[in-house]
């Protein structure tokens, strides 16, 4: 058996990473050449090799009919994105006792997703993929391209608060290199949005959440008319 | 709401009634593990992130809590299936191990167990994969269809391809068996063991296996050649043409099933009961069919298999009986002649109707000699009824030709009505319930077999039961109706041998009456409707006497719940009484109550009297009331009386 990834980040920082179980860079493509904007959202294996950025970045191209000029903007910005994320990677990363809440709001063509609901950053084999597909199943959603969409829109957000995590780790080693013997700070202070735990799962409170608080808590799915999809878009535009 | 969110609650109270609350719900076998109270260790080992100690927000507790707010969110309504969206906006928690608890969960099916399957189970509705799970549920479906018929099945042709389409199972015993034929089985124990010789037809000339048909050596049923063979004239040594007969193998063709006539059907019955498994036997006795013939006639038969049952079981009982016939058998040689053994059959029967009306005037203290020198067996007590039971084994063989059952049997009723007649018999007799329990050593033909059955239950029942039975019959057909009209005697005196076999103490009057003039008249009837009749008196007495005992039941059952209510009732009364007692205490608690607050009241009034006539009205209040409190303070009885209903 191998050793708990979770035991280990409580005592030592562990390195940067996606707090997943697939250590996967969330790409979000937004391109605007001559009027014609091209906008995608998909998921990079970082271990990769980065000839393939532009072998993807051509066959996309040419899949979707797009003007040739796109292929150098596609793969310069996956480009980027992947040497942002690269530049974190053998950073420590402080987790701590971390639980931080995800909120989903976004609209897939004329599906309208709005949720809230905690993700463990210690659970390295947790699966925003299999999440969105008990999502979409459970609540009876049948576009095809929701379920990727919730899984992104985690991943996005995952990776924002682990590169949060890797600049609170070095604020940790400054605390303790300043101050010898005091303890780290509250995390939840450089995380911004990190839930207190200990309040949450003390022996006095129970995990049951108060009625009250579920309607906050609840997935909410709509579906919107034509008009009020282009009424939407119109004003994304 | 309030009410709803009550009852999720409930689960999590510390009282115990809540598990009757829930007692119904139906969960799969395989997870009986499960306790409201404790985890198992089952849970721990699936869901380790929750006992490992690794996070503050993983522990037992906290997996408790999830575990049972899930079981009692679902079973708030079972007929519905809970999704996981639907309960993780409840909890507290990391949306991936809440998963894991769900899933973990509903694999156990202490949620969802029962409940519908998703029909949107599918992303995006892509139409494939709900055809799959359709195809899924189809299959399950057929799945549970399936099972044992293909271990069972029995084809009643003999089919020599039967090994290809044997079940793996089946063919891979066979196999086994098939290395060492030199090993001979004991008799029929399955089915596999019928047709183990049935696969096996094997030419005895050139060793082939008999595709299409083969010839049987009529004398001795287990030697046969194949087609080519007898046509090349290679039949072995000591036999001639004329000994073989032809059997065709061919599967279509089922005509020879259908040509047992019900005189050989009932030859087959009684070979049956006769020598039980040992096919050979029986099939010698038929003479007209072979073994495997006589095997699938015998599955055939509506009966067959109750018949091979209790056949069986009197192999068993009456194992020295059996030996010693096939002794004797051996030592005439395995191709038996039937001559031979019909002279000495025929011997025998001769010496027992002798015997039967000595019998009749003799005394019946001290066996005549005759009689040992036909009951050859030398362990037998001497008890008289136990050495009539042996003779009657040794009649028994001779049951070859239909006709002779109805004076074997007439004989048997003689015998009886005999002992009926001898007064002083009834003491050397074993006990009646010996006589009347169903051993199956009682008869051997199947007369006799029908009046075992019906001795079983009581006399009125077989009587209707065989009124009924004729009744069916005379329904089903008119002729049979007049050769009963005539024949109502001689059914009477049958019913009237088994009223006297089931009590045998005294009120024979019905069995005075003489045997012989029946037995012609028995005569007339045609003999598959005797045995339709007697067949369909025996299943009629065996109704009844299941009715009786479901009867018998029902008042047992009767009896029990008022006995249950009773009880119950006494147990209101103990509680009311105990109410009672506890409503008297109440109340002298109650007036102590006011005793004590009457002069509590008055203390204080003594009190500030005294203040008041010390003259110390300017004390502060603080004073005052320190030294009211300074008095020692008067207990108050707490009224705390629990109930336990």
């Amino acid at each position: 058996m191998k050793p708990h990834p979770a035991w280990s980040s409580l005592r030592n920082p562990v390195k940067f990473r996606i707090p997943t179980a697939d250590n996967l860079v969330p790409i979000r493509l937004d391109i605007d050449i001559d009027g014609q904007r091209f906008r995608d959202t998909f998921t990079w294996n970082p271990s990769d090799p980065d000839s393939d950025v532009i072998l993807f970045a051509k066959r996309t191209v040419k899949d979707l009919k797009l003007p040739p000029a796109f292929v150098t903007q596609i793969a310069q910005s996956i480009q980027s994105q992947l040497t942002e994320f690269r530049s974190f990677e053998g950073q420590d990363m402080y987790t701590g006792e971390k639980i931080v809440p995800i909120k989903l709001d976004l609209r897939v063509n004329h599906t309208l997703i709005k949720d809230q609901f905690l993700w463990d950053l210690n659970n390295f084999e947790s699966d925003p993929e299999e999440f969105a597909r008990i999502f979409c199943e459970d609540l009876g959603v049948e576009d095809p391209e929701v379920g990727p969409a919730i899984a992104f829109a985690i991943r996005e957000q995952l990776c924002e608060i682990a590169i949060q995590s890797v600049a609170s780790a070095k604020e940790t080693r400054i605390n303790k290199k300043g101050r010898r013997g005091a303890e780290h700070l509250p995390l939840s202070k450089p995380g911004g949005s990190a839930l207190d735990t200990l309040k949450l799962f003390g022996n006095k409170s129970s995990v049951i959440r108060k009625r009250r608080e579920w309607d906050l808590y609840e997935p909410i799915v709509d579906m919107l008319s034509n008009e009020e999809v282009d009424a939407l878009e119109a004003r994304e535009a | 709401m309030e009410s709803s969110h009550h009852q999720i609650l409930k689960p999590f109270l510390p009282a115990d009634d809540h598990r009757f609350e829930f007692e119904l719900y139906t969960i799969p076998g395989s997870s009986g593990w499960f306790s409201w109270d404790n985890i198992h260790e089952i849970e721990k080992a699936s869901l380790k992130e929750f006992f490992d100690g690794t996070s503050f927000t993983r522990n037992p507790r906290v997996y408790k809590e999830y575990r049972d707010f899930i079981i009692s969110k679902y079973r708030e309504d079972p007929s519905r299936r809970l999704t996981f969206s639907e309960v993780r906006k409840s909890l507290v928690g990391d949306v991936n191990y809440l998963l894991k608890v769900f899933l973990f969960l509903e694999k156990w099916g202490l949620i969802n167990f029962g409940a519908p399957l998703p029909s949107s189970s599918v992303i995006g509705g892509e139409d494939g994969d709900l055809v799959r799970e359709d195809e899924e549920a189809g299959r399950w479906k057929v799945k549970v269809e399936e099972g044992p018929p293909h271990g069972v099945r029995v084809v009643a042709i003999p089919n020599s391809l039967k090994p290809v389409s044997l079940p793996a199972s089946v063919t891979s015993n066979n196999g086994s068996r098939f290395a060492d034929s030199d090993f001979k089985m004991p008799p029929l124990s399955s089915h596999s063991d019928v047709y183990q010789e049935l696969i096996e037809l094997v030419c005895e000339s050139c060793k082939e296996r008999c595709e299409s048909g083969h010839y049987e050596y009529t004398k001795d049923a287990s030697s046969i050649i194949c087609i080519k063979c007898f046509k090349n004239g290679t039949y072995g040594k000591n036999k001639s043409i004329d000994d073989f007969k032809f059997v065709d193998d061919n599967p279509d063709d089922g005509n020879r099933v259908a040509v047992w006539t019900e005189a050989e059907t009932l030859l087959l019955l009684e070979s049956v009961l006769k020598h039980g498994d040992d096919w050979d036997l029986v099939a010698q006795n038929v003479q007209t069919k072979s073994k495997p013939e006589c095997i699938s006639k015998l599955i055939q038969l509506p009966f067959g298999q109750l018949m091979l049952g209790s056949a069986y079981d009197r192999c068993r009982y009456r194992d020295t009986n059996s030996n010693i016939n096939n002794q004797k058998r051996g030592q005439v040689g395995p191709p038996a002649p039937q001559e031979t053994k019909d002279i000495r059959i025929q011997h025998i029967e001769l010496e027992s109707k002798a015997q039967s009306q000595q019998n009749g005037d003799a005394d019946s203290e001290g066996p005549p000699p005759k009689r040992i020198c036909i009951a050859p067996i030398s362990d037998s007590s001497n008890s008289k009824m136990e050495q009539t039971d042996n003779e009657v084994e040794q009649v028994a063989p001779s049951l070859v030709v239909p006709e002779e059952i109805r004076e074997n049997e007439s004989q048997v009723c003689e015998l009886k009505n005999h002992k009926q007649q001898d007064g002083d018999l009834d003491d050397h007799c074993p006990p009646k319930s010996d006589r009347s329990k169903p051993v199956p050593n009682v008869s051997n033909s199947l007369m006799r077999q029908v009046t075992r059955i019906s001795a079983v239950v009581g006399p009125h029942v077989a009587a209707s039961a065989a009124e009924a039975a004729i009744t069916a019959l005379c329904d089903e057909n008119q002729i049979p109706k007049e050769i009963f009209d005539r024949e109502e005697n001689g059914n009477e005196l049958r019913l009237s041998t088994q009223t006297t076999e089931s009590d045998r103490i005294g009120q024979g009057n019905d069995s005075e009456m003489d045997a012989r003039p029946n037995e012609s008249e028995k005569s007339i009837i045609p003999l598959p409707l005797r045995m339709r009749a007697t067949t369909a008196t025996a299943l009629g007495a065996a109704a009844a006497h299941a009715k009786l005992l479901a009867i018998q039941e029902d008042r047992e059952v009767e009896r029990l719940v008022s006995t249950i209510i009773n009880t119950q009732l006494k147990k209101l009364q103990y509680k009311m009484e105990l109410l009672k007692e506890v409503e008297a205490i109440m109340e002298k608690e109650l007036s102590e109550m006011a005793e004590v607050e009457e002069s509590v009241v008055g203390e204080r009034m003594e009190v500030v009297q005294k203040v008041m006539d010390a003259g110390l009205s300017r004390w502060r209040d603080g004073h005052g009331s320190t030294m009211v409190n300074a008095k020692p303070p008067h207990p108050q009885p707490q009224p705390q009386v629990e109930i336990m209903l």
